[in-house]
């Protein structure tokens, strides 16, 4: 930096602090005297000390000013002083001041309490008066979206809830019906390679690989059956399922059949109760009791190695992959899903349950630090994983930056959609507290409240699809800019990416740079990958972008539109970027397009992001 | 030619923050720059007939604001550190220059900046402006020290002049 830069700056900065000492009130002698002296002594600290001002203006009406209404009335008291400074303003303006009207000043003074007192007397009720509407007006804002595990469908071709695949895609029948169970709804389905099957319809009795979300079955017996994906079953009777990955919940009537879940190492039986099995990755088999009571009975190689253990309400336990050995096991709340948390999911309970829903189904994910969704019905939106709602008006935590424009903000389908002309923003703080997601993945510096510690990797994927607008209109951005703490007087903006600013390409745009380098990538750099820019109308694009935190220099590498079985090289590498990241930024402007987001998320790896 | 009374409503809404800025500054107490600006309100539209088109009433308007200024100034006096009206007067011409945008483009810019501060600056400027706590008692609500919380301001305050007039100068936003 320059001597002459950094004497700027200093100036800068020492005015920018008297200006508010001053305006507060909260000046000393000393410090009017230097405010003086600066102002006196160079025409640039004075304009720079009147911009203070009117920024302080601004953000005083802009934070402060929503009830406040400018009343008039017809009260007479100050016709003196109305007809002095009539008489005062036919002289030149720049000589004229100051004028000395001390007297007549005071003398106006207590026509000033009385034309108070009206002014108070009509405030409360201005019927005789009228009122000038207050000049920020706080908007209303709808929240924010994007659903989770929404991801592989699109990716694959697959909707959610199989709602988007057509029946000829279905695999015909191969097996007879499954004790006539039925899968009754799902949440944010995506389903494996095989048996798709339909809300409504019987089961087959063949193998289900539910890859995500959840779905509903209600078994021949009459028990309800909550399947959390990743999980790989077979219904293979009116009571009977083999699970062999994944958590069940099953909520069982009495005086029924009794249900039998069989894993690769354990039979559970009961009837009359409601419990969860979990197979996880390591082939251990966990069964917690939350009301009623069940028997377990370890397996190996399809043969009871023990006898069968009761297991009552509020006990857990756990058999290893051998099936040779049985704990007891940490009883959880959260580990299974409920019918109320399915319930909630599908937005039947309301907001709340919404959010404690969408929450607990983050927390299982310990490679998630971040997302966001959505409820269309509701009008809710979730992000990050303290369930904070935003609803209705996007408010403080979403951080709008244009909250009357943003009252216009449209979500449909649980997509959140911004238009350019709206000039819509959305932030998004990460968690960066030492109890949450990030710290516990390790990702938090140990110097200050952001990501970046070396040595470790962030992903990103998001959707982004142009809604409606001419793509080769040259005005107007659309993208995610990635924010971090400002120490060099900037407002924490190091990239942008995606549709970049005036001009009709996709691509990011830079400002920052490392330290110890050259800003030689400050401005746009255009994607140059084939048959992507400008971007067409309707075609969903998808964004990843993986960042690994080093020593000094970060490297930032961008896919668009990236092969999922192999990510291959980069579409753009920016290798100069020391970045800070604490919260993200979504934003479309300036433009006439329309764009949605979907799908946002950030994680610890690649398969973090791209779950599915 | 008067101004009709619309005319006039119309001019204080779209200049009211610069206008109440001239009054902060000559008052020193955002209550008082508030009460001033109010007062001169109320007598611009009762006294529209007088105003004889939109420059005069620019300089009718700002006239007044100081005369109603400083009546509050003497009636402060002893009790808050003041500019003195020699340095009001350097100001003078700083406060008619201002750039081409329009005050709505101002606070537009000005709201997309607030925004981009971080967590913590920009809960330390709606503190100071939204509630109008003073830097004490933001410092002791946060628990940090007084000089952290000048510092974090001054620094909002840099950054949000850069930031509005990049906005302004190149209408641009992605960065």
């Amino acid at each position: 930096m320059s001597t002459e830069r950094h004497d700027t700056q200093e100036m800068e900065d020492r005015l920018a602090l008297l200006a508010d000492a001053y305006l507060h009130g909260e000046i000393t002698p000393d410090g009017l005297a230097k405010l003086e002296a600066l102002v006196a002594s160079d025409p640039e600290a004075a304009r720079l000390f009147a911009c203070f001002v009117q920024q302080s203006g601004m953000m005083r009406e802009l934070y402060g000013s929503a009830n406040e209404q400018v009343i008039a009335t017809q009260d007479q008291d100050s016709t003196d002083f109305l007809s002095a400074l009539a008489a005062l303003e036919e002289s030149d303006h720049e000589a004229e001041v100051p004028v000395d009207l001390t007297d007549e000043l005071l003398r106006r003074a207590q026509q000033r309490k009385q034309a108070e007192r009206l002014r108070r007397a009509h405030g409360a009720n201005p019927g005789g008066g009228w009122s000038v509407p207050p000049l920020v007006v706080v908007g209303a804002i709808a929240a924010v979206c994007l659903l989770a595990f929404w991801l592989g469908g699109v990716f694959m071709g697959q909707g959610s809830g199989g709602g988007n695949v057509g029946p000829g895609q279905a695999t015909p029948p191969r097996e007879a019906f499954a004790g006539r169970s039925r899968l009754i709804a799902t949440h944010q389905a995506v389903w494996g390679e095989g048996y798709i099957p339909h809300p409504g319809e019987n089961l087959q009795d063949t193998p289900i690989r539910l890859t995500a979300g959840l779905a509903r079955i209600e078994m021949g017996n009459g028990t309800t059956l909550l399947v959390e994906g990743p999980a790989y079953l077979r219904i293979s009777g009116a009571g009977q399922v083999e699970l062999s990955r994944g958590r069940v919940t099953a909520v069982t009537p009495a005086g029924r059949s009794p249900l039998t879940i069989q894993t690769p190492n354990a039979t559970i039986q009961d009837s009359g109760s409601t419990f969860g099995v979990h197979v996880d990755p390591a082939n251990q088999t966990t069964a917690q009791v939350y009301t009623g009571q069940v028997s377990l009975t370890p397996m190996t190689d399809g043969v009871a190695s023990a006898a069968a253990i009761p297991l009552s309400a509020d006990r857990a336990l756990r058999v290893d992959a051998t099936g040779q050995h049985v704990d007891t096991h940490a009883v959880s709340e959260t580990a299974f899903i409920g019918v109320e948390t399915f319930e909630a999911l599908q937005g039947r309970l309301g907001p709340e349950p919404y959010a404690a829903a969408v929450r607990r189904m983050w927390e299982h994910d310990p490679e998630l630090i971040a997302a966001l969704s959505y409820h269309p019905d509701q009008r809710v939106g979730v992000y990050g994983f303290e369930s904070r709602l935003l609803r209705g008006q996007v408010g403080a935590d979403s951080r709008s930056l244009s909250p009357r424009r943003d009252s216009e903000l449209s979500m449909t389908g649980g997509r959140l959609e911004i238009s350019e002309a709206e000039a819509t923003t959305l932030f998004l703080d990460l968690d960066l507290a030492s109890s949450g997601p990030a710290a516990r993945a390790g990702l938090v510096r140990s110097d200050m409240p952001t990501l970046g510690r070396d040595g470790t990797r962030v992903c990103l994927s998001w959707m982004m699809r142009l809604e409606s607008g001419d793509p080769q209109d040259p005005a107007g951005w659309c993208g995610v800019s990635l924010f971090g703490i400002d120490d060099n007087r900037d407002l924490g903006e190091y990239l942008f990416i995606g549709r970049i600013a005036h001009e009709p390409a996709l691509g990011v745009t830079c400002r920052r740079s490392a330290p110890d380098q050259p800003e030689s990538i400050t401005g746009n750099i255009r994607l140059s990958k084939p048959g992507m820019a400008p971007p067409p109308a309707g075609r969903t694009m998808h964004w990843l972008v993986v960042i690994d935190f080093r020593d000094g220099a970060d490297q930032i590498s961008i896919y668009v539109d990236p092969s999922l079985n192999r990510l291959g090289n980069p579409d753009i590498v920016i290798d100069n970027i020391d970045l800070r990241l604490d919260r993200l930024r979504l934003e479309a402007a300036d433009g006439n397009h329309r764009w949605s987001f979907d799908e946002f998320r950030v994680g610890t790896d690649v398969r973090a992001v791209l779950r599915n | 030619m008067s101004v009709p009374s619309d005319v006039v409503v119309q001019f204080l809404i779209q200049r009211r923050s610069r206008l109440l800025g001239y009054a902060w500054v000559i008052v020193a107490d955002e209550h008082a720059a508030e009460d001033v600006f109010q007062e001169v309100s109320m007598a611009a539209v009762r006294k529209c007939d007088q105003i004889q088109g939109p420059e005069h009433l620019d300089r009718w308007v700002r006239h007044a604001i100081r005369l109603k200024g400083l009546e509050v100034r003497r009636s402060r006096r002893g009790k808050a550190q003041l500019l003195s009206p020699e340095v009001l007067d350097i100001l003078e011409k700083s406060w008619a220059g201002g750039g081409t945008a329009t005050e709505g483009d101002r606070m537009d810019a000005m709201r997309r900046c607030i925004g981009q501060l971080s967590g913590p600056a920009r809960q330390v400027v709606e503190m100071r402006y939204g509630q109008g706590m003073k830097s004490q008692k933001i410092a002791d609500t946060l628990g940090r020290r007084v000089e952290t919380v000048y510092k974090t301001i001054t620094r909002a305050h840099t950054a949000l002049r850069r930031c509005i007039e990049d906005r302004l100068d190149t209408g641009r936003g992605g960065l």
